[in-house]
């Protein structure tokens, strides 16, 4: 598909560059080169950096999008819905409350099929009150049909954006996207992002064109209005097909955006130093899964026989594969930032649900580590799983 | 190659953009950077802690820096106990200060100084109550450590501030490099 | 079933006002007020505007008839206001560093 003269613009860069910036810029700048038409967005810290700069590429006239100024969170996701409905490619950001804030119109976005695409920044919830990273507030909206995707950094904010919108506008997905990213730990920190030229960019990301229904004065419908019980399971497992699907379609764009741009920050989960012979895992998500890299490699330095697993994609989850990579191990480290409180770690709850379906049983052991942004060093985390393993001893 | 810097400065004083302008400027010699902040409630006078890393290579670690090869003190009031933990004998570290400042024999990493408030005062590089360092320290941690060039800290400079206040800022960097003194005692 | 006799508590996020419950903020200064007692009239203007408030007159200190205006450093984050308002001009902001000497002799 050729990109017509009516999309939106992006002054984008004609050839790759690498910019150093936040991860809330980089998010920012994703929007901005995936040609996003509508923003609505409510500042919260800290993703007030992401629309702040959104507002400055569409004050500066380098990014064609309208920019909507709402009066809350709620407001902003109504806004996207309805852009969205319209046909128009959305974009929001926001964070702890002010995602639970619209935590009623995150579901109605998802359960109306609507393709729009959130940067999340993960804050911990109050009280007491805390800016600080914590990802139960997306994680909590994970049966909402939301997908879902944890990054590590702020390359995969800026690549999981993008691919984003990809896989949402997929005709056979059609579910809102989350991109999350902790709080500080990204949102604030500044680091190297590359990014491809905006005609590659294009290539990979062209318009955005509903292929199930649009909202148009033209060609009236009635969206989303009454219906009866008899209507429901249907349409309801409809989206469960759908969000099973998208598991195959995030492989592959991942696949594809890897072989255009040789970014790659694996599909559905990301493991490391894992062979078939691996008898402890480490589960873990985000960016300190990212510092538990550094961890593996001291673990294996001291003899032990441990890899790790990042869960990047919470919703669809990737059960087939966790089972395949579990398979054969004897233990299962989960270190993970968000508890569901009255049972365990929100990972760990849906990875031994996976793992029951096969039979491994490993045994399994949890930690809560990094809440409201704790620091949770490579030593430290190396230490606990020392600490588990010597248990078994 | 991996070095993590940690700057210390009061809230206002620009250790943030410290930070960024360091990572900027080993980026531009092809390092991979990492610059950040400990955030909080950010109040104007308050003690803060900003970070630079720069390696050879991707970065894993998000943490903060707890044991830095460089400490940067914008500051020369700040509380002795705050800048000088983590720091090993292998550490550089740069005050901001009007003369050499004694500290106990325990600190034996190599020591420099430079007046960097003078250096503001001089160039009225002030914001209400606080003078700003920030860019002078950059300078004086270039030279001290030679992590980077004082050319590619200039263009990053130019890079992370807005064009109304370069010329100020490129003096005080070039003076925060060229008015940075080892201790005596070849450092230590 | 836990026993009903351990030692759980249910845990709630409560503060009371006290002092210094946020640390000691008189390390955020860069400028110390510092008072001419000889030329100062007990006013008491500067404990009226001191925003901490850390600036009180101590009526027990015999060296005046009104007592003593006393700052507590502690606390004091060296706003200048106190400076800005006094009708005497008798508090003088000095720069903190004037003061780390002597400071670290008190220390040893």
């Amino acid at each position: 598909m050729t990109v017509s003269d009516n999309r939106p613009k992006s002054l984008g860069h004609d050839e790759p560059k690498t910019f150093i910036i936040s991860g809330n810029h980089a998010a920012a700048y994703a929007a901005k080169m995936a040609r996003v038409e509508v923003v609505a967005a409510y500042p919260i810290t800290p993703s007030t950096g992401c629309i702040e700069k959104v507002s400055d590429f569409v004050d500066g006239g380098t990014m064609g999008a309208n920019y909507i100024k709402v009066e809350s969170e709620h407001s902003a996701a109504a806004a996207l819905i309805g852009a969205s409905a319209t046909g128009a490619r959305t974009f929001s950001s926001t964070s702890a409350h002010g995602l639970l804030y619209m935590a009623e119109l995150v579901w109605w976005a998802a359960l109306a099929r609507l393709p729009t695409v959130m940067s999340i920044v993960n804050r911990e919830l109050a009280p007491a009150w805390s800016i600080w990273a914590q990802t139960q507030d997306s994680m909590g909206l994970r049966d909402s049909g939301c997908l879902q995707y944890y990054c590590k950094n702020n390359q995969e904010v800026y690549d999981s954006v993008i691919m984003a919108y990809k896989i949402s506008e997929h005709e056979h997905v059609y579910m809102p996207s989350l991109v999350c990213q902790d709080a500080f730990i990204l949102s604030h920190t500044n680091a190297p992002v590359d990014m491809p030229a905006q005609k590659d960019l294009d290539d990979f990301l062209p318009a955005y064109e509903p292929k199930h229904f649009k909202l148009d004065p033209k060609d009236p419908v009635t969206h989303s209005s009454l219906a009866y019980p008899e209507h429901y399971r249907q349409k309801r497992m409809n989206i469960m097909e759908s969000t099973h699907r998208a598991k195959q379609i995030i492989k592959d764009v991942c696949a594809d955006y890897k072989k255009r741009f040789g970014k790659f920050h694996g599909d559905l989960l990301e493991t490391y130093g894992i062979d078939k012979k691996t008898k402890h895992i480490i589960i873990s998500h985000s960016s300190i899964a990212e510092e538990i890299e550094v961890s593996v490699d001291m673990l294996k330095n001291k003899g032990y026989d441990v890899g790790l697993i990042r869960v990047r994609v919470l919703r669809p989850f990737p059960d087939e594969e966790l089972r395949e990579l579990c398979k054969n191990i004897e233990t299962i480290h989960f270190i993970e930032r968000a508890p569901s409180y009255g049972f365990k770690g929100i990972i760990a709850i849906d990875t031994m649900a996976a793992l029951f379906e096969g039979d491994a049983r490993p045994k399994a052991f949890h930690h809560i580590e990094g809440l409201s942004g704790m620091d949770v060093t490579a030593e430290y985390a190396a230490d606990l799983i020392e600490k588990d393993l010597e248990t078994l001893k | 190659m991996f070095e993590e810097i940690r700057w210390h400065g009061r809230g206002g004083q620009g250790a943030v953009t410290s930070a960024k302008i360091l990572a900027d400027a080993a980026h531009r010699e092809g390092k991979f950077v990492q610059a950040f902040a400990f955030y909080g409630a950010e109040r104007r006078g308050a003690p803060v802690e900003t970070y630079t890393r720069i390696s050879d290579c991707h970065v894993k670690r998000h943490s903060q820096i707890y044991n830095p090869t460089v400490v940067a003190v914008l500051d020369p009031a700040l509380p002795k106990i705050l800048y000088l933990k983590g720091l090993s004998k292998n550490s550089t570290l740069i005050v901001n200060s009007n003369k050499q400042m004694e500290f106990s024999s325990e600190i034996d990493c190599t020591k420099f100084w430079v007046d960097a408030t003078q250096i503001a005062i001089d160039l009225k590089l002030r914001v209400s109550e606080s003078y700003i360092t920030n860019t002078t320290m950059t300078g004086a941690v270039a030279k001290a450590t030679g992590l980077v060039k004082l050319e590619s800290v200039i263009e990053a400079l130019k890079n992370q501030l807005n064009e109304r206040i370069w010329e100020k800022n490129i003096e005080a960097v070039k003076r925060g490099y060229n008015e940075t003194h080892p201790y005596n005692n070849g450092g230590k | 079933m836990p026993d009903a006799k351990d030692d759980f508590k249910v845990e709630t996020w409560n503060s009371k006002p006290a002092k210094g419950s946020a640390g000691k903020t008189g390390l955020w200064r860069t400028f110390r007020p510092v008072i001419n007692h000889e030329k100062c009239t007990r006013c008491e203007i500067c404990v009226l505007f001191c925003p901490e408030p850390c600036i009180e007159l101590d009526q027990e200190d015999k060296s005046h008839k009104k007592g003593k205006i006393i700052i507590d450093y502690d606390y004091c984050k060296g706003c200048g206001i106190c400076a800005n308002e006094c009708p005497q001009h008798c508090i003088d902001m000095i720069k903190e560093t004037e003061f780390l000497k002597d400071e670290e002799k008190e220390d040893k």
